[in-house]
């Protein structure tokens, strides 16, 4: 087995050790510092794009004079760096970047209360699209999709201004299986599914997604694609697989697990866990 | 014929320089320029007109010869007979006299615009005379299409050599010893970059050429890849020996279809030599390429959207902490060059280190093919020593500028380079003198701007490129650049406000500083290169509402000259709005009202009587 390398990093002038490769943002985690992100989830693969981790970077041992910015959940910790997360060049430069997500999504309330702690009272610039699609294009939704849920129903299309997050060709919304992952991670809150006509729906990802209603209450449990999916899984009947968490356990089977999989939707146990514990921690 | 040993390409091409020695060529220049003047045409005249009068003549389409501003061009060897402009009704002429009898037209030949002498050379042409063409040595001579023509000229001599007689590591120590530095935009010494690639673990590795041109006005590699494609492949099976590929790629965008056709046809008959695929010369090396077409993007010219595209992923980059050299294309070390740099390899193996390290500054060295545009007699593309100041190449190669009007400023490095002013034309170009005048070197672009030209309107212009070619994924390069344009485009409408101007820097700087790849790092540079070096033009945008060039249509208008007007009614006749009212030879009037600033009024009066206010 090999070892990581160990490497000694400076964190708001503060020292500690961490194994070579860790990114700054777990290692000041680490420290409790907090810098601020949208676009990391620690279950996903790292974008790197939206910028807000943004923190200031110098290696004094090989230049004294040279600092560069770069986005702390991306970038590895290597011996001898001196990080600030919290810098003027660091404040001015997220700000910015704030007030640059809030005209993409003026009504979050994640990035108005960013912008407000950052001492943004009055939005300054107009998006492209004049803050209509409300997405910053993070893509965690996409991420979701693809690296834990795996039905790789959503991707981005077109580029720069005109990016947006689609199914395929804005129409094919058949590969998605309503388990709205999407809808949970992304910061904007600008996801929302809807229960229409006993459907599942998204419009403008053509989704339309027959809905499993608990014979017993009449609740929503999930659709039927994902609980399908689910049978395959684990082993649990019919009757009780149909039934909304509630009155599983009403009809006294400890399946505890299995609630929390059909009632968030999530094809796996780990995966569960995970997002939840981020979530609420 | 398959190639089996050093030996026998020697052997062949002794053979085919003697058979080929004795002839005399036409080369008529089919690069893209030319083909643009309808030199095809040409060709099949010429051919069909050679043929009906059974003259003894090989005729040659080759690449680009460079001074495309004066396209159709042709050179008849071994006189050296320079032709240019030719028009499909010269052809009979110049196979009746040039051809057959050895006599010059004239009045095809070159004009010194100085002294009016006639230059019958190519070399004694001003334009080339001080240029040194090593990447392009071979572009005007040679049939791209024809791999003998490459061997005959010493092409695959430097593969040989190396095959031979030096190790991977001699070869890498050869190419960092030549200090050459990537061509592409980076400048990031080859030879280190070689290395890191051999010593990279990887069961398998990659040698990449970026053909992804995307400057606009920029066309270098593309005539490299059309006119001299092995020398392309040569570089890359040095480079694939030296870093330990086994498999090559070239990406190249498919607006390029000569270069496509042309690289496709050189690599199929290199494989039919032998000079790739399993074993080559005999040797133990094994290597093949694969060409890949792009969409165009200009964002896949960064090494790691290149790759995401290469596997089949829209292009957007990833951070870089893990060098492309140690995990690239589908996770395995993975060497990137863009086409120049390839083709320089060839002449360091076969001149040596040493001598090419002779050429240039103390931080650039050897050559460097720049496309040479704008508001300059001699359009085209140049080779030049790195080093050579601006002036030189304005005005020595460049001729200058047209129409008598004034130098303002070259824009170089492609559309995220930066603007740089007369003052600074001593300066030499070289990557850390253009970096410290705000501009760069990028892949070569070199644009000429007069004094007519609004700098606040070129730094819009290159910003709404930008702004088209970002591909979204990080949050300043998309809406940092969305919003500078947005307030550049509100100064050239004459709504800007003073305030403004610290915006521009504001938002310039954190894009420049916190985007996540090289497009949104430099994408700035528009924008603050003229603020740095024309602050007073966006000054007199924004408090006098005026654009003294003339080009920003909200802020100025056409009005006619009561003394200059003679009546001539031709500017109404044109004016698609009926905007102008007057009799004939009565002075004429503008309608402001329903003028909409076409211009062409300006354009069509002969009396200079329609002026911009």
């Amino acid at each position: 087995m090999t070892v990581t390398k160990q490497v000694e990093i400076i964190i708001d002038g503060r020292k500690i050790r961490v194994p070579q490769g860790t990114t700054i943002l777990k290692a000041a985690a680490m420290l409790e510092i907090r810098i601020p992100t949208l676009c990391h989830h620690e279950e996903l693969s790292p974008s790197g794009s939206c910028r807000l981790c943004i923190v200031e970077i110098s290696n004094p041992s090989q230049n004294p004079d040279r600092s560069w910015i770069d986005s702390a959940c991306v970038c590895p910790a290597s011996e001898g760096l001196n990080i600030k997360t919290h810098s003027p060049r660091v404040l001015k430069e997220r700000k910015l970047i704030i007030e640059l997500l809030l005209s993409r999504a003026p009504d979050s309330q994640q990035i108005m209360k960013l912008a407000l702690e950052n001492g943004i009272t009055k939005p300054r610039f107009t998006a492209a699209d004049e803050g209509k699609s409300n997405c910053i294009l993070c893509g965690l939704c996409m991420r979701v999709c693809n690296e834990l849920i795996k039905a790789e129903a959503i991707g981005f299309s077109g580029r720069g201004i005109k990016k947006e997050v689609v199914s395929p060709f804005k129409i094919a919304g058949d590969l998605c299986i309503g388990c709205k992952a999407c809808e949970a991670v992304c910061p904007t809150g600008v996801i929302n599914f809807k229960i229409e006509n006993k459907k599942l729906r998204k419009q403008d990802w053509g989704v339309a997604l027959e809905m499993i209603f608990c014979p017993d209450c009449g609740q929503p449990v999930g659709t039927s694609v994902q609980m399908e999916q689910l049978k395959e899984k684990i082993t649990i009947t019919d009757e009780l697989l149909s039934c909304c968490p509630a009155c599983r356990r009403k009809k006294n089977y400890s399946v505890r697990t299995v609630l929390h999989r059909t009632a968030k939707g999530l094809s796996d146990v780990s995966d569960y866990n995970r997002l939840t514990s981020k979530e609420t921690g | 014929m398959k190639l089996t040993g050093n030996e026998q390409l020697v052997s062949v091409r002794t053979h085919l320089t003697e058979k080929k020695s004795t002839l005399r060529t036409v080369s008529l220049c089919g690069g893209t320029g030319c083909r643009a003047s309808e030199s095809e045409k040409l060709l099949v005249l010429l051919r069909k007109t050679v043929t009906e009068k059974n003259i003894d003549i090989t005729i040659k389409e080759t690449g680009c010869h460079g001074l495309c501003e004066n396209g159709p061009l042709m050179v008849i060897r071994p006189e050296n007979i320079f032709y240019q402009r030719i028009q499909p009704s010269d052809i009979d002429e110049i196979v009746e006299k040039s051809l057959k009898n050895g006599e010059v037209i004239e009045r095809l030949l070159y004009e010194d615009p100085e002294t009016g002498r006639k230059l019958i050379k190519e070399n004694d042409i001003p334009f080339y005379e001080k240029q040194q063409r090593l990447v392009f040595a071979q572009n005007g001579h040679i049939d791209p299409k024809s791999i003998e023509d490459y061997i005959i000229t010493g092409g695959y001599s430097a593969l040989t050599r190396v095959l031979s007689d030096l190790s991977p590591e001699e070869v890498i120590g050869e190419v960092e010893k030549s200090g050459l530095r990537g061509r592409g935009g980076g400048g990031f010494p080859t030879g280190k970059k070689w290395k890191s690639c051999r010593i990279a673990p990887g069961s398998s590795k990659y040698v990449v050429c970026n053909a992804d041109e995307g400057d606009p006005g920029a066309y270098m590699d593309r005539s490299l890849l059309e006119g001299n494609p092995h020398s392309v492949i040569e570089g890359m099976l040095i480079g694939a020996f030296a870093i330990g590929a086994r498999e090559g790629r070239i990406y190249v965008r498919a607006e390029y279809p000569l270069a496509v056709e042309n690289i496709i046809k050189a690599i199929a008959d290199a494989r039919k030599w032998g000079l790739l695929g399993e074993k080559i010369l005999g040797s133990e090396l094994s290597f093949d390429i694969e060409v890949t077409k792009g969409g165009g993007a200009f964002v896949c010219g960064e090494s790691t959207a290149l790759m995401q595209s290469l596997q089949g992923y829209s292009g957007e980059p990833r951070t870089k902490h893990i060098h492309t050299t140690e995990s690239g294309l589908y996770n395995l070390p993975t060497n990137l060059n863009n086409v120049e740099t390839w083709a320089n390899i060839p002449i360091i193996i076969n001149r040596g280190a040493a001598w090419f390290n002779k050429i240039g500054t103390p931080g650039s060295k050897g050559t460097k093919i720049f496309s040479l545009v704008g508001k300059v007699r001699n359009t085209g593309l140049i080779e030049v020593p790195m080093g050579m100041s601006l002036r030189e190449i304005v005005f020595d190669i460049g001729g200058g500028i047209p129409g008598g009007r004034e130098f303002k400023a070259i824009q170089t490095g492609g559309p995220s380079g930066g603007c740089i002013p007369g003052q600074y034309l001593d300066r030499s170009v070289d990557f850390d003198e253009l970096t410290s005048l705000g501009s760069m070197m990028g892949s070569g672009g070199l644009i000429v701007m007069d004094e007519d030209t609004c700098m606040v309107e070129v730094a819009r212009f290159y910003l709404s490129f930008l702004v088209e070619e970002s591909c979204g994924k990080c949050t300043p390069c998309r809406e940092g650049l969305w919003q500078l344009l947005s307030i550049l485009t509100r100064i050239t409408e004459g709504k800007g406000k003073e305030e403004d101007l610290a915006a521009l820097e504001e938002i310039g700087e954190m894009v420049k500083d916190s985007s996540l790849c090289a497009l949104g790092k430099t994408a700035p540079n528009p924008v603050l290169s003229t603020l740095r070096y024309f602050k007073d033009e966006y000054m007199e945008h924004i408090v006098d509402k005026k654009c003294s060039p003339g080009v920003c249509r909200s802020l100025f208008q056409y009005k006619i000259d009561n003394e200059k007007c003679t009546g001539c009614m031709l500017c109404q006749v044109k004016c698609p709005y009926q905007a102008i009212e007057g009799r004939k030879k009565e002075v004429h009037t503008i309608d402001t009202a329903k003028c909409v600033k076409c211009g062409i009024c300006f354009e069509v009066c002969r009396f200079d009587a329609v002026k911009k206010v």
